[in-house]
């Protein structure tokens, strides 16, 4: 969580559109638990603009290969 | 110090437990300049834990983005969405005004330059939350967040200009 742009992926238009219907947890930022296809979770992970998956530099997501994301609560 | 090395507490569960970073409620002090010269808040409630108050029909609120497509706006029927979070115009302002970081003022995880400011202004009887940004993601807050649960009227989104315009 530190101070720099973070690498991202942006998500499939379909989870777009159902976080950006879904409460921010702060200007323009949701913090969210994600599923893989696999049963692999990431939790915590924050999404920005409800569009784009912020990622650690070490991190390659496929986001075709998300099953379901959950907004944290 | 008798009997004093038996008070330790060995780490190991359940004594000791991983936090994720973004659970930790950060512990940051503003310093006395931010507070002056940048207009900065300290203390308080983030808006989600302040009381509901209606709106006016007459102040501005201005939400600040990275993205001119920003997906918390319904561009269509000129409104917020319900659960987005804007600033007042007036802490906009002061942070224009005094050259403020607002990645920083409004703690934003994400250091991509803010470039758009969408304005709002919210209809007689919206609903909003107003508090201050508590600290976090390293990042001290201080400024005033807005939180429209129900979002806002139709008709409410104003304009957009590029940040400090």
């Amino acid at each position: 969580m530190g101070n720099r742009t973070k690498k991202k992926v942006e998500l499939k238009e379909e989870y777009v559109q159902y976080l950006s219907e879904l409460p921010e947890s702060g200007m323009g930022y949701q913090i969210v638990d994600i599923t893989f296809k696999d049963g692999h979770q990431l939790k915590n992970r924050i999404v920005v603009n409800s569009q784009f998956l912020l990622l650690e530099d070490d991190e390659n997501i496929d986001p075709l290969l998300i099953d379901k994301i959950e907004l944290k609560k | 110090m008798d009997g004093a090395s038996n008070l330790h507490l060995p780490l190991r569960p359940p004594h000791v437990a991983l936090v994720p970073r973004n659970q930790i409620t950060e512990f940051r002090v503003l310093t006395e300049s931010k507070k002056k010269n940048k207009g900065r808040h300290s203390g308080g409630k983030g808006a989600v834990d302040s009381p509901k108050e209606v709106a006016d029909g007459k102040e501005l609120f201005v939400r600040l983005s990275s993205y001119e497509n920003d997906k918390r706006i319904d561009f269509i029927n000129k409104k917020l969405k319900p659960g987005t979070f804007a600033t007042t115009n007036d802490d906009y302002n002061v942070c224009v005004r005094t050259s403020d970081d607002p990645i920083d003022r409004y703690a934003l995880p994400n250091d991509e330059t803010i470039k758009w400011a969408f304005c709002i202004q919210p209809k007689k009887d919206d609903i909003l939350q107003r508090g201050i940004v508590q600290p976090a993601f390293s990042h001290d807050g201080g400024g005033i967040e807005v939180f429209f649960e129900y979002g806002t009227s139709e008709k409410t989104y104003l304009d957009k200009r590029p940040y400090g315009k």
